[in-house]
């Protein structure tokens, strides 16, 4: 048999980065982005970003004006935008591609599919990385310069978070956030249409952030894990433990003050800061498995 | 180039394709005709390590397309039927992207897209985003992005579907031009007009068998053993008469028949090649006979497809 070789692979972060000809994906969401898409796009783009940038002011105006410590806020709100944006972007990434029958004229070509698992997150890492970017000049603000609480007690006032608190609450924000990518890129690789992506992600989102705590509320659960409870309460904890949310507000101290049971375990435990690593492990977990996805996807298929 | 043994396709107990042998070398434009639903789209897929026989193999240049099917990507360019294109990205953009997926270096993929641009005369749409190209334009970016690679063999399931005649005859020009550059091609369509053109060979497939291939000539041959002349004299139906008595006394005639009774236009079956033909003229009208009209009624793969087709389905 006579094989013809392909060109001799370059080194995996030239293969996977610098000659990944994907990262074109970029040039052409922020084109959209900026054409919008319609005016549907265009009007959910735009109530999105001034809904931002009235909180985000707002925010600033309460540290810079009242003293405020807003860090709290200022997370969950930062948490909330990774929870809207990053699906939104990336639950067409493949989906899409076989939706709009572009799948096959990728596949035939020369890319790896590590190549297209990279390109397809590597901007929205940066758009994760972007908003993150973003929230912590204000998170500095409140640690440095006038970030206490703004009690008629001086003697008890005293800062939302340490700042290695605060380091802590945001690597689990960046953190949801990539899971968030991860995820929404693996199921993207497993569903053939777009809007079954959106519907999967969505119902997984929402049973997880609302349903999960909303049920586990109903059943007396709470944050206090004890060995001694049945499973499923002890299963019901735990999701609560890694509810983004909840990790983020048990933190700060308004948060820890206000739980019952003598104040969150995990907190208390340090458990808190195996959170961003279980959210990064599901990421690897969820990205390796697209990639796995994306693997099969390149073979010959049974059907058509 | 590329060889096709007993390639079957089966979706639990329907048959797609039935048992299809092949050989084309560099050079063959192969017209892969059929209704829809004959099994065309499936053939082209397997080939092009889309989709997994059920049994049979196919190979190109000696590579099997299910074993290697990395290796035999960057030896085709692949058009399927209905395809879709990036849009927010420039004409350039979009085959530069392909070129570089292609791991062509930055000084290649310049002269790549400069190459196919002009080679699909999209070169004054260089700078225009994609969705912004007419149908038919998107149809000739699409065959650029399969040519950035320089392709050994193309597979394009039809081509030229919904396209306007002018965009239709463009694309048929650029078939026959990648023909005669050496590259293997392999077209499908059920408008058959559409090959008769520029295939040298063709298939016709009906409900997943392929019941005849090979070059148009041998198979019109094959079909029509005897060349059909239509002779129309000046005179009418007497005058007909008078040549056909002349034609039935001839070894070369197999029979002639009076097609039209309005103009007397008979129709000569007849055995005797270009010479015989050529004499057969001067001996009528040296016996005196007017002829207005002295044409043979070639076949056309039309009359091909309607001989060997029996028009159902699955």
């Amino acid at each position: 048999m006579s094989t013809t070789s392909l060109p001799p692979s370059p080194s995996l972060f030239r293969h996977l980065i610098l000659d990944n000809p994907m990262t074109l994906e970029a040039t052409r969401v922020w084109r959209r982005f900026i054409r919008s898409g319609g005016d549907t796009g265009k009007g959910v783009n735009v109530t999105a970003m001034v809904f931002v940038a009235v909180m985000y002011t707002w925010c600033l105006f309460a540290i810079l004006r009242f003293h405020e410590d807003m860090s709290t806020l200022l997370l969950l709100l930062e948490a909330a935008l990774l929870t809207l944006v990053v699906p939104g972007s990336m639950y067409a990434a493949v989906s899409g591609e076989r939706e709009r029958l572009t799948w096959d004229g990728l596949i035939m070509t020369s890319l790896s599919p590590g190549q297209i698992v990279v390109g397809k997150l590597l901007w929205r890492v940066v758009l994760i990385l972007g908003i993150a970017a973003l929230f912590t000049p204000p998170l500095l603000l409140c640690q440095f310069a006038v970030g206490v609480l703004n009690s008629p007690d001086g003697a008890s006032a005293r800062h939302e978070y340490t700042l290695s608190e605060l380091f802590l609450a945001q690597g689990i924000v960046v953190s949801w956030g990539l899971l968030l990518a991860g995820f929404s890129l693996w199921v993207s690789t497993k569903t053939r249409r777009a809007v079954t992506t959106l519907a999967i992600i969505t119902i997984t989102l929402l049973s997880f952030l609302f349903l999960v705590p909303m049920l586990v509320g109903l059943f007396g659960g709470r944050s206090y894990w004890s060995a001694y409870d049945p499973p499923l309460r002890q299963l019901g904890a735990l999701l609560l433990h890694l509810h983004p949310y909840d990790s983020i507000w048990y933190l700060s101290k308004e948060g820890a003050a206000s739980v019952g049971y003598g104040g969150d375990q995990w907190v208390k435990n340090d458990m808190v800061r195996l959170i961003p690593w279980i959210y990064l492990g599901g990421a690897i977990a969820c990205i390796v498995g697209a990639w796995k996805t994306l693997r099969g996807l390149e073979e010959p298929r049974v059907r058509s | 180039m590329l060889e096709v043994n007993n390639l079957r396709k089966t979706y639990g107990a329907l048959v797609a394709v039935e048992g299809i042998s092949l050989q084309l070398g560099p050079g063959d434009i192969f017209g892969f005709i059929g209704p829809n639903g004959a099994g065309k789209t499936s053939t082209i897929k397997m080939i092009s390590t889309l989709l997994r026989p059920t049994s049979g193999t196919a190979t190109i240049d000696g590579i099997d397309v299910v074993r290697y099917p990395r290796e035999v990507r960057s030896l085709i360019g692949y058009m399927p039927d209905a395809f879709g294109v990036y849009d927010d990205i420039k004409v350039w953009e979009y085959l530069d992207f392909f070129a570089a997926a292609y791991r062509q270096s930055r000084t290649e993929r310049t002269e790549t897209v400069d190459r196919v641009l002009e080679l699909t005369d999209l070169t004054e749409k260089r700078d225009t985003f994609v969705q912004g190209l007419s149908r038919g334009m998107q149809q000739r970016l699409c065959l650029a992005k399969c040519l950035v690679h320089d392709p050994k063999v193309l597979l394009l399931d039809e081509p030229a579907s919904g396209l306007d005649p002018r965009a239709r005859i463009a694309i048929k020009e650029l078939i026959a031009r990648l023909g005669g550059m050496g590259k293997t091609i392999i077209v499908s369509s059920h408008i058959l007009p559409e090959l008769s053109d520029f295939c040298n060979r063709i298939g016709i497939m009906e409900r997943s068998k392929l019941l005849i291939e090979g070059d148009v000539e041998t198979i019109i041959r094959q079909l029509q053993p005897t060349r059909q002349l239509l002779i129309t004299p000046l005179g009418g139906v007497s005058a007909a008469g008078a040549i056909r008595a002349a034609l039935e006394l001839r070894e070369d005639v197999e029979r002639a028949t009076i097609e039209n009774g309005d103009d007397g236009t008979l129709r000569v079956a007849f055995t005797g090649g270009n010479t015989e033909q050529a004499l057969l003229l001067r001996a009528l009208i040296e016996d005196g006979h007017q002829i207005s009209s002295f044409t043979e009624a070639a076949m056309d793969l039309e009359d091909v497809f309607m001989r060997v087709t029996t028009g159902r389905v699955h």
